[in-house]
């Protein structure tokens, strides 16, 4: 059963390394604790009482130490989480219950955090203080007539509506869906510049949305996956789309949501690889010389590498790993050589080849559904399970 | 639960819960034992539930926390199950009415984090995702978000932008298809049975693990793995461990077979790394388990594993022998350490002197591919061990790898309470062609209390004496066979004194010898009929070895 709350766009950097974390963690907890304070004396005091000059400066120097981390400074009270600098901030449950109580005396001002750029002075928190000690409505600035030079408020810019308002399926579907996008680019990205792989255990977390909203909107889900992007914007998108389609050919397959969630990760990670070519590469519209015939038929291992470099071998990190490497296999089964291929490997295939044809590229036009299943059959039959690329028909139906 | 529950009942049971925790995380291997573990915990649990309703309980770092008070306390480290659900983001969780102990006990399993084991630590995927995957009935679970998808404004603008595609796709999709497919879709049954269904996507665990270390292996060899190099070598170490703890003999083999053709470059990146993690002492014992019960494995693999381990791995594969049983993989564990014994001379040594009999009788049998001195130096050092049997064994080695230091070792053994031993002495000195080995063995025989000695021992003392060809030891067989019966002495004693002659004239097997025999065939010399009968026989045999010599000689 799942009841977790966890919503997309909100969290910690996961990338940041341990040591950056910890020190969030820290910090954010520190500032948190003076702001709740301060708010709490906010309600008796002055604003120029010696009460708030401890609390003024654990918050001060929270501030001076995650921009000395970060370059910048940002607390956030959401609903049930505190955020320092986007990441979670780890509290106890007494800390929790008067941070509620906190959230709430500035939510009821419009605020929902503060941030800074650079080092405030007491002098303009205890101006703060004085603002926070009213029941209006602030802005930003605090006072636009006298705003604060480095402080700013966070503001809670959603209407009431909004606020209330349930976030729809379709919506859910879509912010998932770009959080995939974002994901498999982003990966590439890096890689490219030679950093590390967008956390893959985030990525995980997005993909189990995707199973999670497939088995509410099948149908939305499986027309989500229409949504093209060109240039470098395609990889991000191809990446979501196969694995969307994967999770869709798994349910319809009646797959288990663990083996779901294993195609849904094994499509958003299938062409990492493409990190390993030169953009000049991948959008070249003509004929590849030898030498870039030989980084493209490598690059499945180069994404296999980048997949294994966590050391993780639980069943999961293997299927996606494998899965990057076997779906650029051929499945020939006239040679007499098959090669031994996972069912990841052989269903994302199936589904980045039917991605990637009704794709425009830069060397050909976007094919109709139609045309690329015919295309799959005929010129690529050989690819492909030829099994599951019969069942697969049937589950891109509503696409044809 | 409802208002005004006892604390304390909740205490107890998460108290009793605690406890089974505790013994499932130090007896995790002993799977099938868990469930009676968790009997008492869950029998308390259950009962609250049933009759207060559903249970819930936060989660803290070191803790899990039922109206704010802790009710299961652990120290905040790696080990905890309170910190590996933290950690990844489960704040609370809600045990329904209707709990089973199989998802209790799935809900253990999972909370509980990874451990070292015997064969390196399993790897585990984060604990919300475990739980999500369970989809377990009756235990909910509150998390928050533990990542931030959008890092930067370029970030928030990509993912707008996606976000942006992807609305507009599904408004179109809306427009053109209205509310009514969508249910239909919901509404349909899997396209292929459960029977296709596992023919489509069969159970994976080895054939999973066996292509991921091929799929290691080929990035290896295509010199695809730069930087990565020491993240793949773990990992395929880490799937090596998964093979050994799941006892994945064919996928070990076929693994080792791949490992054992990589070329050169290959070799010195992974196979030597590899080699020195396989030297760790659980996965020797476990490899050799393994062994124990596959053929393939024994015959294949073994040799194949221990030729990937380190030179400096003899010590630890004498501590794994002492746990092995059969015979035939503890020679070849003796084997592997006496390739490498430079780097553990004083361990073979001492171990060839005071290990268990079985260690070295192994020790002592794979010696014979050393050099010839250090070979008679090692089985000198075994004649001190304690054990017959392995004093037997060091006997022949010495006298086969080393005469000066024989000689100069055996003599006592002639003389040992054993007469096995004194009879091993005696063969092994028999293969020393020398007269002062003769001297040693004619000492022993004109002993008074050798006449009270077992016919076999004195036998082999004479078959000894004779296998030497030397001349004293020719002289006094003739003398024993050809002497009239000393006074005193009795007939039929006088006799046996003959045969045992003949008996060493027929081990000597040279021409003085057959003359001699064949003198003592003759029935004119008054032998007795049993005498002269053996010597016949014996000296036929000795002319057909003659012959044969003559005749491979030419």
């Amino acid at each position: 059963m799942t009841d977790d709350r966890e919503d997309l766009g909100s969290g910690f950097d996961a990338s940041a390394s341990q040591a950056t974390r910890a020190r969030r963690q820290e910090l954010g907890q520190r500032a948190a604790m003076a702001l709740q304070v301060i708010m709490r004396n906010a309600k008796n005091y002055d604003e120029r009482n010696a009460v708030f000059a401890a609390p003024i400066q654990a918050f001060l120097s929270a501030i001076d130490g995650l921009i000395a981390t970060d370059g910048a400074f940002e607390l956030r009270l959401d609903g049930d989480a505190v955020r320092a600098n986007r990441q979670i901030i780890k509290l106890d449950a007494i800390s929790r219950q008067v941070l509620e109580a906190t959230h709430a005396d500035l939510g009821a001002r419009g605020v929902v955090g503060l941030r800074a750029v650079a080092s405030a002075s007491e002098h303009e928190f205890r101006a703060l203080v004085g603002l926070l000690r009213g029941s209006r409505r602030l802005t930003n600035v605090g006072d636009p007539a006298s705003p604060f030079p480095m402080l700013e408020l966070v503001m809670d810019e959603r209407s009431d509506e909004e606020r209330r308002a349930p976030v729809s399926v379709h919506e859910e579907m879509v912010r998932a869906y770009a959080a995939g996008v974002l994901f498999a680019a982003r990966t590439i990205g890096q890689l490219r510049d030679g950093g590390e792989v967008a956390p893959i255990w985030a990525a995980g977390r997005v993909v189990r949305q995707l199973v999670d909203l497939q088995g509410r909107a099948p149908l939305a889900m499986l027309e989500m996956s229409r949504t093209k992007a060109d240039g470098e914007a395609y990889w991000g998108h191809h990446a979501a789309n196969v694995a969307v389609l994967a999770i869709s050919f798994g349910a319809r397959l009646g797959l288990k949501k663990r083996r779901r969630h294993d195609l849904g990760m094994s499509g958003l990670f299938h062409d990492v690889g493409m990190a390993a070519l030169p953009p000049a590469v991948l959008g070249k519209p003509g004929a590849l010389d030898d030498r870039e015939r030989y980084a493209v038929d490598v690059n499945p291992l180069f994404a296999a590498r980048v997949l294994l470099r966590d050391r993780e071998v639980h069943p999961a990190a293997l299927e996606r790993a494998l899965a990057a490497y076997e779906c650029h296999l051929r499945l020939d089964a006239t040679t007499g050589d098959t090669p031994d291929v996972g069912l990841c490997g052989r269903v994302v295939a199936i589904c980045e080849a039917f991605d990637a044809l009704t794709s425009a590229r830069p060397y050909r036009a976007a094919l109709a559904p139609q045309a690329a299943v015919s295309v799959m059959y005929t010129e690529m039959a050989n690819k492909f399970d030829t099994q599951l690329l019969g069942l697969f028909s049937s589950v891109i139906e509503p696409l044809l | 639960m409802r208002a005004g529950q006892p604390a304390a009942e909740v205490a107890r049971a998460f108290e009793a819960l605690g406890r089974a925790i505790k013994r499932i995380a130090n007896y995790r291997h002993q799977r099938d034992k868990h469930a009676e573990y968790l009997a008492l915990a869950y029998s308390e649990l259950h009962e609250l539930i049933v009759r207060q309703g559903a249970l819930t309980v936060e989660v803290e770092p070191a803790a899990l926390l039922f109206d704010g008070e802790p009710v299961l306390t652990e120290p905040a480290r790696d080990g905890s199950m309170c910190f590996r659900l933290h950690r990844d983001g489960v704040r609370r969780l809600t045990f329904l009415p209707g709990l089973t102990v199989e998802e209790l006990l799935a809900f253990t399993r999972i909370a509980l984090p990874e451990i070292q084991d015997d064969h390196g630590p399993p790897t585990r995927e984060d604990a919300l995702i475990e739980l999500w995957k369970a989809d377990l009935s009756h235990v909910a679970y509150e998390a928050v978000a533990a990542f931030e998808v959008a890092q930067t404004e370029a970030d928030e603008l990509a993912v707008e932008a996606a976000a942006l595609l992807a609305r507009e796709t599904l408004r179109a999709a809306a427009e053109k298809l209205g509310p009514g497919p969508e249910e239909a879709l919901l509404a349909k049954r899997p396209i292929v049975g459960a029977s296709d269904l596992e023919a489509i996507d069969p159970p994976e665990g080895p054939r999973r693990l066996q292509r991921a270390a091929f799929l290691v292996l080929r990035v290896v060899e295509r010199r695809v793995a730069g930087r990565d190099l020491d993240s793949l070598r773990e990992s395929l170490g880490r799937i090596i461990d998964e093979m050994l703890r799941l006892g994945d003999a064919p996928g070990l083999l076929a693994t080792l077979d791949r490992l054992g053709a990589l070329g050169d470059e290959a070799v010195t990146e992974i196979r030597v790394p590899l080699g020195k993690r396989l030297s760790a002492l659980p996965r020797l014992t476990r490899f050799a388990a393994l062994c124990d019960a596959s053929i393939d494995l024994f015959v294949f693999g073994l040799p194949a594993y221990l030729k990937m381990l380190p030179f400096d791995v003899g010590p630890t594969l004498l501590e794994a022998m002492a746990a092995i049983e059969a015979k035939g993989i503890r020679a070849a564990f003796a084997s592997a350490m006496a390739v490498r014994i430079e780097g553990c001379r004083a361990l073979y040594e001492e171990a060839l002197r005071t290990a268990p009999a079985p260690i070295s009788q192994a020790l002592l049998s794979a010696i014979d591919g050393l050099d010839f001195g250090l070979r008679g130096f090692l089985a000198a050092l075994a004649l001190q061990h304690a054990d017959p049997s392995v004093q037997l064994e060091a006997l022949q080695k010495l006298a086969a790898s080393d005469p000066q230091t024989a000689l100069a070792q055996l003599g006592p053994f002639l003389v040992h309470r054993e007469p096995d031993v004194r009879i091993a002495a005696a063969q092994a000195l028999g293969r020393l062609p020398m007269e002062e080995a003769a001297s040693l063995l004619l000492g022993r025989m004109r002993a008074l209390e050798f006449g009270l000695a077992e016919r076999v021992e004195r036998e082999a003392f004479h078959v000894a004496l004779g296998g030497q060809k030397t001349a004293v030891g020719f002289g006094f067989l003739s003398e024993r066979l050809t002497h009239s019966p000393r006074a005193g002495l009795l007939k039929s004693r006088h006799s046996e004194e003959q045969l045992l002659a003949i008996r060493g004239l027929a081990a000597d097997g040279s021409a003085r010898a057959l003359r001699l025999l064949e003198y003592a065939a003759d029935v004119h010399q008054g032998n007795p009929a049993v005498v002269a009968s053996a010597a016949r026989a014996a000296a036929n045999h000795v002319r057909e070895l003659l012959q044969r010599v003559l005749v491979g000689g030419e």
